[in-house]
Protein backbone atom coordinates (compact mmCIF):
# COMPACT_ATOMS: atom_id res chain seq x y z
CA UNK A 1 0.00 0.00 0.00
CA UNK A 2 0.84 3.46 -0.67
CA UNK A 3 2.13 5.25 3.04
CA UNK A 4 2.55 8.92 3.28
CA UNK A 5 5.66 10.13 5.43
CA UNK A 6 3.38 12.11 7.94
CA UNK A 7 4.00 13.42 11.43
CA UNK A 8 1.17 10.79 11.64
CA UNK A 9 2.71 7.85 10.24
CA UNK A 10 4.75 5.27 12.25
CA UNK A 11 6.36 2.64 10.60
CA UNK A 12 6.36 -1.21 11.23
CA UNK A 13 8.79 -1.65 14.21
CA UNK A 14 11.05 -3.43 11.62
CA UNK A 15 10.91 -5.00 8.07
CA UNK A 16 12.31 -7.57 6.77
CA UNK A 17 13.88 -5.40 3.53
CA UNK A 18 13.97 -1.74 3.37
CA UNK A 19 14.47 -0.75 -0.54
CA UNK A 20 15.35 2.80 -1.65
CA UNK A 21 14.44 3.48 -4.83
CA UNK A 22 11.33 2.43 -7.27
CA UNK A 23 12.83 2.08 -10.38
CA UNK A 24 13.00 -1.04 -12.27
CA UNK A 25 15.98 -2.22 -9.82
CA UNK A 26 13.77 -1.35 -6.47
CA UNK A 27 9.94 -2.38 -7.91
CA UNK A 28 11.54 -5.88 -9.31
CA UNK A 29 13.37 -6.70 -5.96
CA UNK A 30 10.59 -5.71 -3.71
CA UNK A 31 7.84 -7.66 -5.85
CA UNK A 32 9.98 -10.69 -5.58
CA UNK A 33 10.45 -10.46 -1.99
CA UNK A 34 6.86 -9.86 -1.43
CA UNK A 35 6.34 -12.75 -3.93
CA UNK A 36 8.12 -14.88 -0.96
CA UNK A 37 6.34 -13.45 1.80
CA UNK A 38 8.40 -10.72 3.44
CA UNK A 39 7.48 -7.65 4.83
CA UNK A 40 8.89 -4.60 2.15
CA UNK A 41 9.32 -0.67 2.87
CA UNK A 42 9.80 0.57 -0.24
CA UNK A 43 11.04 4.68 -0.38
CA UNK A 44 10.79 6.85 -3.44
CA UNK A 45 12.38 10.48 -3.50
CA UNK A 46 10.05 11.37 -5.36
CA UNK A 47 6.54 11.86 -5.88
CA UNK A 48 3.78 10.00 -8.31
CA UNK A 49 4.10 12.45 -11.06
CA UNK A 50 7.35 13.99 -12.35
CA UNK A 51 8.11 17.35 -10.09
CA UNK A 52 10.69 19.96 -10.49
CA UNK A 53 11.04 19.74 -6.60
CA UNK A 54 12.21 16.14 -6.77
CA UNK A 55 14.23 16.46 -9.95
CA UNK A 56 16.03 19.23 -8.67
CA UNK A 57 17.71 16.87 -6.58
CA UNK A 58 19.64 15.13 -9.36
CA UNK A 59 21.50 18.26 -10.53
CA UNK A 60 25.21 17.66 -10.57
CA UNK A 61 28.64 18.62 -12.37
CA UNK A 62 30.19 16.66 -15.01
CA UNK A 63 34.08 17.15 -15.46
CA UNK A 64 35.69 15.67 -18.69
CA UNK A 65 34.11 14.73 -21.63
CA UNK A 66 30.76 16.59 -22.96
CA UNK A 67 27.94 14.22 -21.20
CA UNK A 68 24.77 14.97 -20.63
CA UNK A 69 23.25 17.18 -17.81
CA UNK A 70 22.67 14.74 -14.63
CA UNK A 71 19.34 15.89 -14.15
CA UNK A 72 18.13 15.24 -17.68
CA UNK A 73 19.70 11.46 -18.15
CA UNK A 74 17.44 9.79 -15.55
CA UNK A 75 14.09 10.42 -13.54
CA UNK A 76 13.71 11.05 -9.92
CA UNK A 77 9.57 10.02 -9.16
CA UNK A 78 7.93 6.70 -9.04
CA UNK A 79 8.85 3.92 -11.70
CA UNK A 80 12.15 5.59 -11.61
CA UNK A 81 14.14 6.09 -15.62
CA UNK A 82 11.47 3.40 -16.71
CA UNK A 83 9.62 6.43 -17.18
CA UNK A 84 11.26 7.59 -20.28
CA UNK A 85 12.78 4.14 -21.00
CA UNK A 86 12.94 3.03 -24.63
CA UNK A 87 12.66 -0.56 -24.30
CA UNK A 88 15.29 -2.14 -25.95
CA UNK A 89 16.33 -5.33 -24.19
CA UNK A 90 19.24 -7.84 -24.67
CA UNK A 91 20.89 -9.64 -21.85
CA UNK A 92 24.21 -9.34 -22.01
CA UNK A 93 26.74 -12.35 -23.38
CA UNK A 94 29.34 -14.71 -22.10
CA UNK A 95 32.30 -12.76 -23.22
CA UNK A 96 30.78 -9.96 -21.41
CA UNK A 97 31.16 -11.24 -18.24
CA UNK A 98 35.16 -12.52 -18.83
CA UNK A 99 38.19 -10.35 -17.98
CA UNK A 100 39.38 -9.33 -21.72
CA UNK A 101 43.11 -9.28 -22.27
CA UNK A 102 43.10 -5.58 -23.25
CA UNK A 103 41.34 -5.05 -19.92
CA UNK A 104 41.49 -8.04 -16.75
CA UNK A 105 39.20 -5.56 -14.89
CA UNK A 106 35.83 -6.56 -16.61
CA UNK A 107 35.96 -9.40 -15.36
CA UNK A 108 33.06 -10.54 -13.22
CA UNK A 109 33.15 -12.67 -10.01
CA UNK A 110 30.02 -14.25 -11.30
CA UNK A 111 29.15 -15.65 -14.85
CA UNK A 112 26.13 -15.01 -17.34
CA UNK A 113 24.90 -18.86 -16.21
CA UNK A 114 24.50 -17.29 -12.59
CA UNK A 115 21.84 -14.86 -14.27
CA UNK A 116 20.52 -17.15 -16.73
CA UNK A 117 18.19 -18.84 -14.62
CA UNK A 118 16.57 -15.29 -14.20
CA UNK A 119 15.85 -14.94 -17.90
CA UNK A 120 12.29 -16.29 -18.19
CA UNK A 121 10.77 -14.22 -15.40
CA UNK A 122 12.70 -11.11 -16.32
CA UNK A 123 11.11 -11.33 -19.73
CA UNK A 124 7.71 -11.91 -18.21
CA UNK A 125 8.16 -8.45 -16.14
CA UNK A 126 10.02 -6.78 -19.05
CA UNK A 127 6.73 -7.77 -21.50
CA UNK A 128 9.44 -9.32 -24.45
CA UNK A 129 9.73 -12.67 -26.00
CA UNK A 130 13.28 -14.30 -26.54
CA UNK A 131 16.00 -12.76 -28.13
CA UNK A 132 16.44 -14.49 -31.61
CA UNK A 133 20.07 -16.24 -32.38
CA UNK A 134 23.09 -14.13 -33.31
CA UNK A 135 24.01 -15.04 -36.84
CA UNK A 136 27.39 -14.31 -38.93
CA UNK A 137 27.05 -11.45 -40.87
CA UNK A 138 29.98 -11.75 -43.44
CA UNK A 139 32.21 -13.99 -44.80
CA UNK A 140 35.34 -13.10 -42.88
CA UNK A 141 33.44 -13.95 -39.47
CA UNK A 142 34.51 -10.70 -38.26
CA UNK A 143 30.62 -9.39 -37.78
CA UNK A 144 27.62 -11.27 -36.38
CA UNK A 145 23.95 -10.00 -36.78
CA UNK A 146 22.35 -9.50 -33.04
CA UNK A 147 19.44 -9.19 -31.96
CA UNK A 148 17.94 -7.12 -29.81
CA UNK A 149 13.37 -7.19 -28.73
CA UNK A 150 11.31 -4.40 -27.15
CA UNK A 151 9.56 -3.78 -24.17
CA UNK A 152 6.15 -2.33 -24.88
CA UNK A 153 8.22 -0.43 -22.86
CA UNK A 154 7.07 -1.15 -19.73
CA UNK A 155 6.55 1.61 -17.24
CA UNK A 156 6.98 0.22 -13.64
CA UNK A 157 4.63 2.79 -12.01
CA UNK A 158 1.49 2.45 -14.79
CA UNK A 159 2.13 -1.67 -14.87
CA UNK A 160 2.63 -2.23 -10.71
CA UNK A 161 0.93 0.40 -9.40
CA UNK A 162 -2.85 -1.18 -8.51
CA UNK A 163 -1.17 -4.36 -7.41
CA UNK A 164 1.52 -2.40 -4.87
CA UNK A 165 -1.75 -0.18 -3.50
CA UNK A 166 -3.45 -3.22 -2.70
CA UNK A 167 -0.69 -5.33 -1.18
CA UNK A 168 -0.05 -4.93 3.03
CA UNK A 169 2.99 -5.91 3.27
CA UNK A 170 4.74 -3.76 0.99
CA UNK A 171 4.87 -0.41 2.65
CA UNK A 172 5.63 2.22 -0.39
CA UNK A 173 6.15 5.88 0.72
CA UNK A 174 6.69 8.59 -1.64
CA UNK A 175 8.74 11.87 -1.41
CA UNK A 176 10.58 9.89 1.04
CA UNK A 177 14.00 10.88 1.25
CA UNK A 178 17.19 8.49 2.34
CA UNK A 179 19.12 11.27 4.19
CA UNK A 180 21.49 9.01 6.64
CA UNK A 181 22.06 6.04 8.24
CA UNK A 182 22.30 4.29 11.88
CA UNK A 183 25.04 2.27 11.10
CA UNK A 184 26.34 -0.65 14.41
CA UNK A 185 29.13 -2.65 14.00
CA UNK A 186 28.59 -3.39 10.46
CA UNK A 187 25.01 -3.58 10.33
CA UNK A 188 22.47 -0.92 8.96
CA UNK A 189 20.14 -0.95 12.24
CA UNK A 190 18.26 1.98 10.34
CA UNK A 191 18.03 4.65 7.59
CA UNK A 192 16.53 8.04 8.05
CA UNK A 193 13.75 9.36 5.69
CA UNK A 194 13.03 13.35 5.19
CA UNK A 195 10.38 14.93 2.99
CA UNK A 196 10.73 18.18 1.70
CA UNK A 197 8.10 19.37 4.59
CA UNK A 198 10.36 18.96 6.83
CA UNK A 199 8.90 15.55 8.20
CA UNK A 200 11.10 12.75 8.88
CA UNK A 201 11.10 8.77 9.84
CA UNK A 202 13.34 6.28 10.46
CA UNK A 203 13.31 2.82 9.33
CA UNK A 204 14.47 -0.47 10.92
CA UNK A 205 14.81 -3.49 8.87
CA UNK A 206 16.89 -6.41 8.52
CA UNK A 207 18.42 -5.90 5.22
CA UNK A 208 18.66 -2.79 3.02
CA UNK A 209 19.01 -2.14 -0.49
CA UNK A 210 19.95 0.62 -2.45
CA UNK A 211 18.39 0.92 -5.58
CA UNK A 212 18.64 4.54 -6.63
CA UNK A 213 20.65 4.21 -9.80
CA UNK A 214 23.99 4.53 -11.30
CA UNK A 215 24.82 7.68 -10.19
CA UNK A 216 22.98 8.02 -6.67
CA UNK A 217 24.32 4.77 -5.13
CA UNK A 218 27.71 5.94 -5.71
CA UNK A 219 26.93 8.93 -4.09
CA UNK A 220 24.96 7.97 -0.64
CA UNK A 221 27.58 5.70 -0.13
CA UNK A 222 30.48 8.11 -0.55
CA UNK A 223 28.17 10.15 1.93
CA UNK A 224 27.17 8.18 4.10
CA UNK A 225 31.22 6.98 4.62
CA UNK A 226 32.30 10.61 4.85
CA UNK A 227 29.59 10.91 7.49
CA UNK A 228 30.98 8.11 9.63
CA UNK A 229 34.17 7.95 8.50
CA UNK A 230 33.85 4.33 7.42
CA UNK A 231 34.80 2.50 4.62
CA UNK A 232 31.66 0.89 3.51
CA UNK A 233 32.23 -1.21 0.12
CA UNK A 234 36.10 -1.50 1.37
CA UNK A 235 38.57 0.42 -0.07
CA UNK A 236 38.79 3.53 -2.22
CA UNK A 237 36.44 2.07 -4.97
CA UNK A 238 32.96 3.49 -4.00
CA UNK A 239 32.31 5.83 -7.32
CA UNK A 240 34.97 4.81 -9.28
CA UNK A 241 35.06 2.45 -12.37
CA UNK A 242 31.65 4.55 -13.54
CA UNK A 243 31.22 3.99 -17.09
CA UNK A 244 28.66 4.23 -20.00
CA UNK A 245 28.10 2.84 -23.73
CA UNK A 246 29.89 5.44 -25.49
CA UNK A 247 27.60 6.33 -28.37
CA UNK A 248 27.86 8.18 -31.82
CA UNK A 249 27.26 8.39 -35.60
CA UNK A 250 30.89 7.49 -37.10
CA UNK A 251 29.66 8.18 -40.74
CA UNK A 252 27.10 6.77 -43.09
CA UNK A 253 26.48 3.72 -46.08
CA UNK A 254 24.85 4.32 -49.35
CA UNK A 255 23.99 1.08 -51.06
CA UNK A 256 23.96 -0.09 -54.56
CA UNK A 257 20.99 0.40 -57.15
CA UNK A 258 18.12 -1.57 -55.95
CA UNK A 259 19.93 -3.45 -52.74
CA UNK A 260 17.77 -4.28 -50.03
CA UNK A 261 19.24 -4.04 -46.29
CA UNK A 262 17.79 -6.72 -44.39
CA UNK A 263 16.33 -5.37 -41.28
CA UNK A 264 14.69 -5.85 -37.93
CA UNK A 265 10.98 -4.60 -39.38
CA UNK A 266 11.30 -2.45 -36.26
CA UNK A 267 9.32 0.91 -35.61
CA UNK A 268 10.01 2.90 -32.72
CA UNK A 269 10.01 6.37 -31.85
CA UNK A 270 13.02 7.03 -33.27
CA UNK A 271 13.78 5.01 -36.77
CA UNK A 272 12.08 2.80 -38.91
CA UNK A 273 14.32 -0.04 -39.67
CA UNK A 274 16.98 -0.69 -37.88
CA UNK A 275 19.80 -3.42 -38.43
CA UNK A 276 22.10 -4.34 -35.33
CA UNK A 277 25.89 -5.75 -36.05
CA UNK A 278 28.40 -6.57 -33.59
CA UNK A 279 32.16 -7.76 -34.12
CA UNK A 280 32.93 -11.68 -33.55
CA UNK A 281 34.64 -13.18 -30.80
CA UNK A 282 37.66 -13.79 -32.81
CA UNK A 283 37.64 -10.19 -34.16
CA UNK A 284 37.25 -8.73 -30.66
CA UNK A 285 40.51 -11.03 -29.51
CA UNK A 286 43.00 -10.40 -32.80
CA UNK A 287 41.56 -6.47 -32.38
CA UNK A 288 42.55 -6.43 -29.09
CA UNK A 289 39.13 -4.35 -28.62
CA UNK A 290 35.73 -4.60 -26.50
CA UNK A 291 32.35 -5.57 -27.16
CA UNK A 292 30.52 -2.90 -29.67
CA UNK A 293 27.34 -2.74 -31.88
CA UNK A 294 26.63 -1.29 -34.91
CA UNK A 295 23.15 0.42 -35.49
CA UNK A 296 22.19 1.08 -38.90
CA UNK A 297 19.32 3.02 -39.67
CA UNK A 298 17.76 3.54 -42.81
CA UNK A 299 15.89 6.92 -42.92
CA UNK A 300 13.94 6.46 -46.04
CA UNK A 301 13.59 10.39 -47.71
CA UNK A 302 16.69 11.27 -46.43
CA UNK A 303 19.38 11.64 -48.87
CA UNK A 304 22.58 13.32 -50.01
CA UNK A 305 25.30 13.81 -52.10
CA UNK A 306 27.70 11.11 -52.71
CA UNK A 307 30.60 12.02 -54.71
CA UNK A 308 30.26 10.62 -58.44
CA UNK A 309 33.14 8.63 -58.35
CA UNK A 310 31.20 6.40 -55.19
CA UNK A 311 27.98 6.41 -57.33
CA UNK A 312 29.94 4.97 -60.60
CA UNK A 313 31.42 2.46 -58.12
CA UNK A 314 27.88 1.84 -57.22
CA UNK A 315 26.21 1.68 -60.60
CA UNK A 316 23.96 4.73 -59.73
CA UNK A 317 23.39 7.48 -62.10
CA UNK A 318 25.39 11.15 -61.39
CA UNK A 319 22.51 13.02 -61.16
CA UNK A 320 20.84 10.89 -58.91
CA UNK A 321 19.78 11.80 -54.83
CA UNK A 322 20.69 9.09 -52.61
CA UNK A 323 19.64 7.93 -49.47
CA UNK A 324 22.14 7.93 -46.52
CA UNK A 325 21.98 5.03 -44.01
CA UNK A 326 23.66 6.57 -40.47
CA UNK A 327 26.13 4.02 -39.06
CA UNK A 328 25.88 4.45 -35.35
CA UNK A 329 28.21 2.97 -32.77
CA UNK A 330 27.59 2.16 -29.13
CA UNK A 331 30.22 0.17 -27.58
CA UNK A 332 31.59 -1.17 -24.12
CA UNK A 333 33.32 1.42 -22.33
CA UNK A 334 36.78 0.35 -20.98
CA UNK A 335 36.87 0.82 -17.40
CA UNK A 336 39.05 3.60 -15.88
CA UNK A 337 39.24 3.96 -12.24
CA UNK A 338 39.72 7.58 -13.04
CA UNK A 339 35.96 7.63 -14.27
CA UNK A 340 34.06 8.16 -11.14
CA UNK A 341 30.93 9.71 -9.14
CA UNK A 342 32.86 12.04 -6.61
CA UNK A 343 30.84 14.69 -3.73
CA UNK A 344 31.19 17.64 -4.73
CA UNK A 345 31.15 21.23 -2.99
CA UNK A 346 27.48 22.42 -3.61
CA UNK A 347 24.87 20.28 -1.48
CA UNK A 348 21.00 19.73 -1.93
CA UNK A 349 18.26 20.40 -0.03
CA UNK A 350 18.71 17.71 2.20
CA UNK A 351 22.62 18.49 2.92
CA UNK A 352 23.85 15.52 0.89
CA UNK A 353 26.71 16.85 -1.66
CA UNK A 354 25.54 16.87 -5.72
CA UNK A 355 27.70 14.71 -7.77
CA UNK A 356 30.74 15.41 -9.77
CA UNK A 357 30.88 13.09 -12.34
CA UNK A 358 34.46 12.50 -14.00
CA UNK A 359 33.85 10.93 -17.47
CA UNK A 360 36.27 10.38 -20.15
CA UNK A 361 36.80 8.12 -23.15
CA UNK A 362 39.95 6.23 -23.64
CA UNK A 363 42.04 5.38 -26.73
CA UNK A 364 40.89 2.12 -26.08
CA UNK A 365 37.22 3.15 -26.75
CA UNK A 366 38.19 4.83 -29.67
CA UNK A 367 39.69 1.67 -31.57
CA UNK A 368 36.84 -0.36 -30.37
CA UNK A 369 34.27 1.27 -32.16
CA UNK A 370 36.34 2.15 -35.31
CA UNK A 371 38.05 -0.78 -35.62
CA UNK A 372 34.35 -2.42 -35.65
CA UNK A 373 33.50 0.44 -38.24
CA UNK A 374 36.14 -0.37 -40.60
CA UNK A 375 35.41 -4.46 -40.81
CA UNK A 376 31.74 -3.13 -41.60
CA UNK A 377 33.39 -0.97 -44.81
CA UNK A 378 35.56 -3.44 -45.83
CA UNK A 379 32.27 -5.94 -45.79
CA UNK A 380 30.62 -3.27 -47.86
CA UNK A 381 33.48 -2.97 -49.93
CA UNK A 382 33.50 -6.40 -50.87
CA UNK A 383 30.73 -6.70 -53.03
CA UNK A 384 28.20 -4.77 -54.41
CA UNK A 385 26.30 -3.67 -51.40
CA UNK A 386 27.60 -0.50 -50.86
CA UNK A 387 30.24 1.66 -49.67
CA UNK A 388 30.78 3.16 -45.95
CA UNK A 389 31.78 6.90 -45.79
CA UNK A 390 33.57 7.34 -42.27
CA UNK A 391 33.80 11.32 -40.33
CA UNK A 392 36.85 12.73 -40.56
CA UNK A 393 37.22 12.41 -36.90
CA UNK A 394 37.01 8.76 -36.31
CA UNK A 395 39.84 8.47 -38.42
CA UNK A 396 42.22 11.09 -37.07
CA UNK A 397 45.72 10.55 -35.48
CA UNK A 398 44.45 12.40 -32.11
CA UNK A 399 41.83 11.25 -29.86
CA UNK A 400 38.84 12.85 -31.23
CA UNK A 401 35.14 12.09 -30.66
CA UNK A 402 32.58 13.62 -32.18
CA UNK A 403 28.49 14.31 -32.09
CA UNK A 404 27.86 16.10 -34.62
CA UNK A 405 25.76 12.88 -36.29
CA UNK A 406 23.37 13.84 -33.42
CA UNK A 407 21.35 10.82 -32.08
CA UNK A 408 21.90 9.35 -28.29
CA UNK A 409 25.63 10.95 -28.58
CA UNK A 410 27.68 10.74 -26.33
CA UNK A 411 25.90 8.22 -24.49
CA UNK A 412 22.88 5.75 -24.19
CA UNK A 413 22.36 7.35 -20.32
CA UNK A 414 23.13 4.28 -19.04
CA UNK A 415 24.64 4.72 -16.13
CA UNK A 416 27.01 2.09 -14.93
CA UNK A 417 29.58 1.20 -12.44
CA UNK A 418 30.35 3.09 -9.00
CA UNK A 419 29.89 0.39 -6.41
CA UNK A 420 31.24 -2.64 -8.90
CA UNK A 421 30.51 -6.35 -8.29
CA UNK A 422 33.83 -7.92 -7.32
CA UNK A 423 35.28 -11.17 -5.23
CA UNK A 424 36.94 -8.93 -2.89
CA UNK A 425 37.05 -5.34 -1.14
CA UNK A 426 40.42 -4.77 -2.62
CA UNK A 427 38.50 -4.23 -6.09
CA UNK A 428 35.04 -3.65 -5.86
CA UNK A 429 32.25 -2.17 -3.73
CA UNK A 430 29.78 -5.41 -2.94
CA UNK A 431 30.39 -9.06 -3.35
CA UNK A 432 28.65 -11.42 -5.62
CA UNK A 433 25.62 -11.25 -4.19
CA UNK A 434 25.50 -7.59 -4.09
CA UNK A 435 26.17 -7.36 -0.76
CA UNK A 436 28.54 -4.15 0.01
CA UNK A 437 32.04 -4.91 1.46
CA UNK A 438 31.92 -4.68 5.57
CA UNK A 439 28.20 -4.57 6.27
CA UNK A 440 26.30 -7.21 6.84
CA UNK A 441 23.21 -6.55 5.56
CA UNK A 442 23.84 -3.20 3.19
CA UNK A 443 23.17 -4.06 -0.52
CA UNK A 444 22.71 -2.43 -3.73
CA UNK A 445 20.52 -2.96 -6.69
CA UNK A 446 20.87 -1.90 -9.95
CA UNK A 447 23.45 -1.23 -13.17
CA UNK A 448 25.86 0.24 -10.45
CA UNK A 449 26.95 -2.98 -9.80
CA UNK A 450 28.29 -3.73 -13.26
CA UNK A 451 32.01 -3.95 -13.17
CA UNK A 452 31.63 -4.05 -17.02
CA UNK A 453 28.34 -3.67 -19.29
CA UNK A 454 29.31 -5.26 -22.91
CA UNK A 455 27.16 -3.01 -25.13
CA UNK A 456 23.83 -4.25 -24.20
CA UNK A 457 21.12 -1.65 -22.68
CA UNK A 458 21.20 -2.43 -19.03
CA UNK A 459 17.57 -2.62 -18.10
CA UNK A 460 16.90 -6.21 -18.87
CA UNK A 461 20.35 -7.51 -16.90
CA UNK A 462 19.56 -4.78 -13.78
CA UNK A 463 15.99 -7.26 -13.90
CA UNK A 464 18.01 -9.68 -13.95
CA UNK A 465 20.26 -9.03 -10.69
CA UNK A 466 17.51 -7.55 -8.95
CA UNK A 467 15.23 -10.91 -9.28
CA UNK A 468 18.94 -13.31 -8.32
CA UNK A 469 19.26 -10.43 -5.15
CA UNK A 470 15.79 -10.94 -4.63
CA UNK A 471 16.10 -14.92 -4.69
CA UNK A 472 19.66 -14.66 -2.21
CA UNK A 473 17.41 -12.47 0.26
CA UNK A 474 14.37 -14.48 0.37
CA UNK A 475 16.57 -17.35 1.20
CA UNK A 476 18.97 -15.86 3.92
CA UNK A 477 16.03 -14.02 5.92
CA UNK A 478 13.91 -17.31 5.25
CA UNK A 479 16.72 -19.26 7.58
CA UNK A 480 17.21 -16.53 9.75
CA UNK A 481 13.76 -15.86 11.24
CA UNK A 482 14.54 -13.18 13.50
CA UNK A 483 17.58 -10.93 12.84
CA UNK A 484 16.31 -8.14 15.58
CA UNK A 485 17.68 -10.02 18.13
CA UNK A 486 21.27 -9.03 17.44
CA UNK A 487 23.37 -6.70 20.21
CA UNK A 488 23.00 -3.37 20.10
CA UNK A 489 26.61 -1.85 20.09
CA UNK A 490 27.41 1.84 20.27
CA UNK A 491 25.43 3.83 18.39
CA UNK A 492 26.50 5.89 15.43
CA UNK A 493 24.39 7.76 13.18
CA UNK A 494 25.53 9.37 10.15
CA UNK A 495 23.33 12.85 9.84
CA UNK A 496 22.66 14.72 6.63
CA UNK A 497 23.65 17.96 7.80
CA UNK A 498 27.15 18.86 9.02
CA UNK B 1 5.27 8.67 -20.09
CA UNK B 2 7.98 11.58 -20.37
CA UNK B 3 8.98 13.07 -23.23
CA UNK B 4 9.99 16.23 -22.38
CA UNK B 5 11.97 17.42 -25.09
CA UNK B 6 14.31 20.32 -22.13
CA UNK B 7 14.74 17.09 -20.04
CA UNK B 8 15.39 14.70 -22.45
CA UNK B 9 17.76 16.08 -24.90
CA UNK B 10 16.65 14.10 -28.16
CA UNK B 11 18.52 15.21 -30.78
CA UNK B 12 17.28 13.30 -33.49
CA UNK B 13 15.45 16.47 -35.43
CA UNK B 14 18.40 18.22 -35.35
CA UNK B 15 19.76 15.33 -37.70
CA UNK B 16 18.77 16.71 -40.73
CA UNK B 17 21.08 19.24 -40.45
CA UNK B 18 23.57 16.85 -41.28
CA UNK B 19 22.52 16.02 -45.45
CA UNK B 20 24.77 17.10 -47.48
CA UNK B 21 28.09 15.69 -45.28
CA UNK B 22 29.12 13.20 -48.19
CA UNK B 23 29.82 16.70 -49.75
CA UNK B 24 31.66 18.32 -46.88
CA UNK B 25 35.49 17.29 -48.96
CA UNK B 26 34.42 18.68 -52.36
CA UNK B 27 36.87 17.46 -55.47
CA UNK B 28 37.92 20.40 -56.50
CA UNK B 29 41.54 20.67 -57.47
CA UNK B 30 44.53 17.85 -58.23
CA UNK B 31 46.94 16.30 -55.85
CA UNK B 32 48.65 13.39 -54.66
CA UNK B 33 47.32 10.76 -52.11
CA UNK B 34 49.43 10.02 -49.61
CA UNK B 35 49.35 6.83 -47.60
CA UNK B 36 49.42 6.42 -43.78
CA UNK B 37 49.49 3.92 -41.58
CA UNK B 38 46.34 3.28 -39.06
CA UNK B 39 46.75 1.96 -36.00
CA UNK B 40 44.16 -0.40 -36.44
CA UNK B 41 45.83 -2.19 -39.14
CA UNK B 42 44.59 -0.16 -41.91
CA UNK B 43 46.22 1.66 -44.97
CA UNK B 44 44.97 4.51 -45.43
CA UNK B 45 44.95 6.94 -48.56
CA UNK B 46 44.42 10.55 -47.65
CA UNK B 47 43.66 12.28 -50.90
CA UNK B 48 40.73 14.89 -51.76
CA UNK B 49 41.64 15.73 -54.79
CA UNK B 50 40.28 15.77 -58.36
CA UNK B 51 42.64 13.44 -59.15
CA UNK B 52 43.07 11.80 -55.78
CA UNK B 53 42.53 8.07 -56.89
CA UNK B 54 45.42 8.56 -59.86
CA UNK B 55 47.21 10.47 -57.02
CA UNK B 56 46.96 7.66 -54.45
CA UNK B 57 48.53 4.83 -57.10
CA UNK B 58 51.27 7.25 -57.79
CA UNK B 59 51.55 7.16 -53.53
CA UNK B 60 51.61 3.49 -53.79
CA UNK B 61 54.28 3.49 -56.12
CA UNK B 62 56.06 5.70 -53.96
CA UNK B 63 55.70 3.41 -50.92
CA UNK B 64 56.33 -0.19 -52.73
CA UNK B 65 53.45 -0.49 -54.65
CA UNK B 66 53.97 -4.43 -54.40
CA UNK B 67 54.35 -4.90 -51.17
CA UNK B 68 50.91 -2.49 -50.67
CA UNK B 69 49.30 -4.95 -52.95
CA UNK B 70 49.65 -7.89 -51.22
CA UNK B 71 48.63 -6.69 -48.14
CA UNK B 72 45.53 -5.28 -49.56
CA UNK B 73 44.58 -8.27 -50.81
CA UNK B 74 45.35 -10.12 -47.74
CA UNK B 75 43.58 -7.56 -45.22
CA UNK B 76 44.15 -4.21 -45.89
CA UNK B 77 41.50 -1.52 -45.85
CA UNK B 78 41.69 1.24 -48.21
CA UNK B 79 39.77 5.05 -47.37
CA UNK B 80 40.27 7.75 -49.30
CA UNK B 81 37.76 10.77 -48.27
CA UNK B 82 36.48 8.89 -45.52
CA UNK B 83 34.88 6.11 -48.11
CA UNK B 84 36.43 2.97 -47.49
CA UNK B 85 36.62 0.73 -50.47
CA UNK B 86 38.30 -2.22 -52.09
CA UNK B 87 41.66 -2.80 -53.65
CA UNK B 88 39.16 -3.19 -57.08
CA UNK B 89 37.46 0.29 -56.17
CA UNK B 90 40.49 1.54 -56.43
CA UNK B 91 41.72 0.19 -60.13
CA UNK B 92 38.64 0.64 -61.50
CA UNK B 93 37.70 4.23 -60.60
CA UNK B 94 41.47 5.03 -61.77
CA UNK B 95 41.21 3.36 -65.00
CA UNK B 96 38.20 5.92 -65.83
CA UNK B 97 40.15 9.15 -64.87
Amino acid sequence: MFVHLTSSFSPRKSYDVCIVGTGPAGMTLALKLRAAGLSVFLAEGGEMEYSDDSQENYLGKVVGDPYFDLDVARLRYFGGTSNHWGGMCRPLEDRDFEGKKVSPITEWPIRKQDLDPFLPEAREVLEISENPPDTPFDADGNLRRVHFVFSPPVRFAEKYEEQIANDSGLDTCLNCNATAIDYRDGRIASVHFENYLGHSIDVSAKAFVLACGGIENSRLLLHWNRKLNKILGGGDTVGRYWMEHPTQTVGGVVFCEGFQLPDDHVSTPYSRHRLYLAPSSDFIEKNNILNCRVRLDRLPGESCEAPSWIKSLLGLEPKRQVEMNWVRTSSEQEPVESNRVALGEEKDRFGIPRPVLHWRRSELDRKTFRSVALAIGKYFAGGQVGRLKLDDWVLSEELKFSCDGGGHCPGGYHHTGGTRMAHSSASGVVDPNCRVFGTKNLYVAGSSVFPSAGYCNPTMSIVQISLRLGDHLAAILTKTANLDGVRQPKRETAAATE
Amino acid sequence: MVWNDRRYKFQWRAEPARLGVCAKAPITSSGIGRIESDPAGAVLIRACRRSFLRGALLGLAAFALPVKFAKTEDSTIIVIDGWIISLEDLIRSNKKL
